[in-house]
């Protein structure tokens, strides 16, 4: 177990990097199809993935600290075994794009008005592919330090917006239909299937007294975080929280601190950056730890660079199309993540080698 | 080779091996008996020789045997030898040797006698208050102070050479039951390894000892203070005394370290602490602060509140060059004043100040080559980068490299490139412990003695970074 991880590292990924990726089109997008009870929309994704996360949990105790690929390959042959990683890498390159495009106009919106966003992001791809050749080890030890600039920045910006929320916006609490709420979740599940990082962690951390409940706990803390952050946003915007893109610069612009002591929320913007680059970088990386297990890359660097280079490539010829590109995979690419992310890992329930006796 | 009983044989191949002006070869009588003293006139305490080793052997009447005669000198390390080559280190090392004609073995005695600068206050690392002794050139004196302050039988010094020329005495040092052993080994082999003609500085040694050779950051500790080494020995390092140097390696060695100063310590912690958060501060300012200041200029100016925007713009619009090529320009300014300020005889001292800071400085301005802010900025900066003497090397480098993302790409380059060096600090480990503990991997025991300073008498273990044997400090509270 050279990549190693502990408990603490796997919570501190969860509340830091899977709170990050959700604050800036979210809630923009799920407010757009379930109106002011669009944060139900958000807690049923975080219900979902968290009985993945629960699951993945009770793998863990049932195969004894085995990794994912070693489950496979005991019950259903190695091939299998590369064949599934093949799709999950393939499952975790898509589901970084969105987040990356995202980051990419919020650099381009929040930093330089005059300026093309994307030449200057594409330097984005030089880190991703140093922290994809670092592997999960990195995760944990930037996740130790990163829990620390997601919390900063967003007690700053909770802190701002709140005195200008009207949480009366809120109600009624179910005020729109069932069915559109239940579509608002479907078309923001992109930006969920987290529990699948723990998937990949699997052996690569050691059980310790109450591991599972410290990992729920996590979870649950940031689908809080992200839950309240989209009702204060919505209390701040009402109706209008379907035009609010990258939130964290438009939810503090009004607060009467900016006007008497400058614009602090960049501040908060910094640390906000910072964090969300890791976050961003963590679904290339695990693309690029399937990649090395199914194909015999001698050198990890040059998976490394393989993928992330073949990410700047997409989004480089897809800057001009990323309505399209973002409709086709809200539309039809959702299914098979949530097919890889929801689905696949209960196959496992059929397994039955491998599993370690009480 | 062996010594023979011809001493003219004997001392014709000393001669030839040795062959120096500085080598004295001294003849005289024992009884009837001819023998020679054999020492280097610079090392050497001549008065010692005359009084404590000849005056006594020529006492004896006729020649007897060497171990009598060597138990006639009333001096410590009186030793036997037989060969001619261990004749040769112990003389170049400042012994004098004794041979006499007859006799196939000799005496060795250690009558070094080199001239060493006085204990003083170490010119780095200064507190207000705490111990004012400070580490010199002579290990002697240095290992003297160290046992002074650790009076512990657990103490081990374990005395190595290295330089095939320069033959420097390194001694390593531990606390047996108290340091991680599997550090000890490692660091032992490492420096059973070094190959090299001379050894001028420890630093020489602190290199063949970095585990990533090409690393921008530093790898080792160093301290001219014996009451540091003593309190980073008690938290689980080793120290490495090199003949020669008045700095004293320690390692494992934690970024941490250098934004701890000895006075932290002996001061209030609300003092301490305040300390502490202001180097944290200075250190920020001068890495980042000419890089964002060129950033905002170029790309954000919506960073800059309003009325220091209007003085920025108010103190550039004559300016021809842009922020960065300015600051660019300021910040070399600056190291090369620095460099030459080192450098130079101090009685010029006077002349440079004027010079940099008048004609420099002043006309610069006052020409419209360079604006007010940047030179404010940059003063802050070159002020700041000295809050922690240690990290200059490192931080000064980053500071051009910051200059010259942000002058390029901006803001976002320089969140990049900070995102970047957590990942790779936090993903370092220097002999077991990890680079940036206690955050990351984050440590609770530690923090107590992090960038927030716990009270002294309230830390009960040791510092867990450092994998130390015995990991509890102190009782607290008697329990």
């Amino acid at each position: 177990m050279t990549e190693k991880i502990n408990v603490r590292q796997i919570c501190f990924t969860f509340t830091a990097f899977t709170t990050v990726v959700k604050l800036l089109v979210m809630p923009a997008v799920t407010a757009g199809f379930a109106k002011e009870s669009f944060w139900i929309s958000a807690a049923l994704n975080f219900l979902a993935d968290g009985m993945v996360l629960l699951f993945v949990l009770h793998l863990n105790d049932k195969y004894g600290g085995k990794s994912l690929y070693e489950i496979i390959s005991v019950n259903v042959g190695d091939k299998t075994a590369k064949t599934v990683y093949l799709f999950y890498g393939i499952f975790f390159f898509v589901k970084a794009y969105v987040p990356l495009i995202e980051q990419k106009n919020y650099i381009e919106t929040s930093l330089y008005q005059t300026v093309s966003g994307l030449s200057i992001f594409i330097l984005f791809f030089v880190f991703s592919s140093f922290f994809s050749y670092k592997s999960i080890r990195a995760i944990g030890r930037c996740a130790d330090i990163s829990i620390w600039l997601t919390i900063f920045a967003y007690v700053i910006l909770i802190s701002l917006a709140v005195p200008s929320a009207k949480f009366s916006e809120l109600l009624p609490v179910i005020g729109v239909k069932p069915s559109e709420i239940g579509v608002g979740a479907l078309k923001s599940a992109m930006w969920y299937a987290d529990s699948s990082y723990l998937l990949f962690m699997l052996g690569h951390f050691k059980k310790e007294k109450h591991y599972k409940k410290k990992i729920i706990l996590s979870f649950v803390a940031a689908a809080i975080a992200v839950i309240f952050f989209i009702m204060v946003l919505y209390a701040e915007f009402g109706p209008l929280t379907v035009r609010q893109f990258f939130a964290p610069i438009r939810m503090g612009k009004y607060s009467v601190a900016l006007a008497n002591i400058g614009r602090i929320d960049y501040i908060a913007n910094f640390a906000y950056i910072i964090s969300s680059v890791y976050a961003t970088a963590i679904p290339l990386l695990f693309s690029t730890y399937c990649i090395l297990k199914v194909f015999p890359i001698k050198h990890r660097i040059f998976a490394a660079i393989g993928v992330n280079a073949l990410m700047a490539i997409i989004m480089i010829t897809t800057e001009n199309v990323y309505f399209y590109t973002f409709g086709f995979i809200q539309n039809y690419l959702i299914w098979f993540i949530l097919f890889m992310a929801y689905v696949l890992p209960f196959l496992t329930v059929f397994f039955n080698k491998g599993r370690v006796s009480k | 080779m062996n010594i023979t009983p011809e001493l003219d044989y004997n001392l014709k191949a000393l001669k030839a091996i040795l062959g120096s002006d500085d080598i004295i070869f001294f003849e005289f009588t024992v009884g009837d008996v001819q023998a020679a003293a054999i020492y280097v006139d610079s090392i050497t305490d001549k008065e010692l020789l005359g009084l404590e080793v000849i005056a006594p052997l020529q006492k004896f009447e006729s020649l007897t045997l060497v171990r009598n005669m060597a138990k006639s000198i009333t001096l410590a390390n009186v030793k036997i030898k037989q060969k001619i080559n261990e004749c040769v280190d112990d003389i170049l090392s400042g012994h004098a040797v004794i041979l006499f004609d007859g006799k196939r073995k000799g005496i060795s005695v250690d009558l070094k006698k080199f001239q060493v600068r006085a204990i003083s206050e170490p010119p780095t690392g200064l507190s207000v208050r705490g111990p004012r002794n400070g580490f010199n050139e002579s290990i002697q004196s240095n290992l003297s102070l160290l046992r002074r302050y650790l009076k512990s039988s657990d103490l081990k010094v374990e005395i190595l050479t290295a330089g095939k020329y320069t033959k420097t005495a390194i001694a390593f040092t531990y606390i047996e039951g108290l340091t991680n052993p599997t550090l000890v080994k490692k660091v032992r082999e490492k420096l059973k390894k070094i190959n090299i003609d001379g050894i001028p500085d420890s630093s020489y040694v602190s290199k063949f000892l970095n585990e990533r050779k090409t690393s921008l950051f530093k790898q080792s500790g160093a301290t001219e203070r014996p009451d540091v080494l003593m309190e980073r020995m008690l938290e689980g390092r080793v120290g490495i005394i090199v003949d020669g140097s008045p700095f004293v390696i320690t390692l494992p060695y934690v970024l941490l370290e250098d934004f701890q100063s000895a006075e932290d310590y002996y001061v209030s912690t609300y003092r301490a602490n305040l300390l502490r958060f202001l180097r944290v501060i200075a250190i920020v300012f001068s890495i980042f602060l000419p890089g964002l200041f060129v950033a905002a200029q170029l790309f954000h100016l919506q960073l800059i509140p309003l009325n220091f925007l209007l003085t920025i713009v108010n103190g550039i619009k004559d300016i021809p060059f842009s922020p960065s090529i300015e600051m660019f320009f300021i910040l070399l300014t600056f190291e090369i004043l620095n460099e030459t300020s080192v450098r130079m005889p101090k009685y010029v001292g006077m002349a440079l100040a004027v010079v940099g800071a008048l004609v420099l400085g002043e006309t610069a301005v006052n020409a419209g080559i360079v604006s007010t802010p940047a030179i404010l900025i940059m003063a802050l900066s070159g002020i700041s980068i000295y809050a922690i003497p240690e990290l200059i090397e490192t931080n000064s480098v980053l500071r051009f490299v910051i200059l010259i993302i942000s002058g390029s790409v901006g803001v976002y380059g320089v969140l990049l490139f900070a995102a970047f060096l957590i990942c790779y600090l936090s993903t370092q480990e220097n002999y077991g412990s990890p680079y940036i503990a206690p955050y990351s991997p984050l440590i609770f025991n530690d923090l107590q003695d992090g960038l927030y300073m716990d009270n002294v008498i309230g830390m009960e273990k040791r510092p867990l970074t450092f994998r130390a044997k015995n990991k509890i400090r102190q009782k607290v509270d008697g329990k």
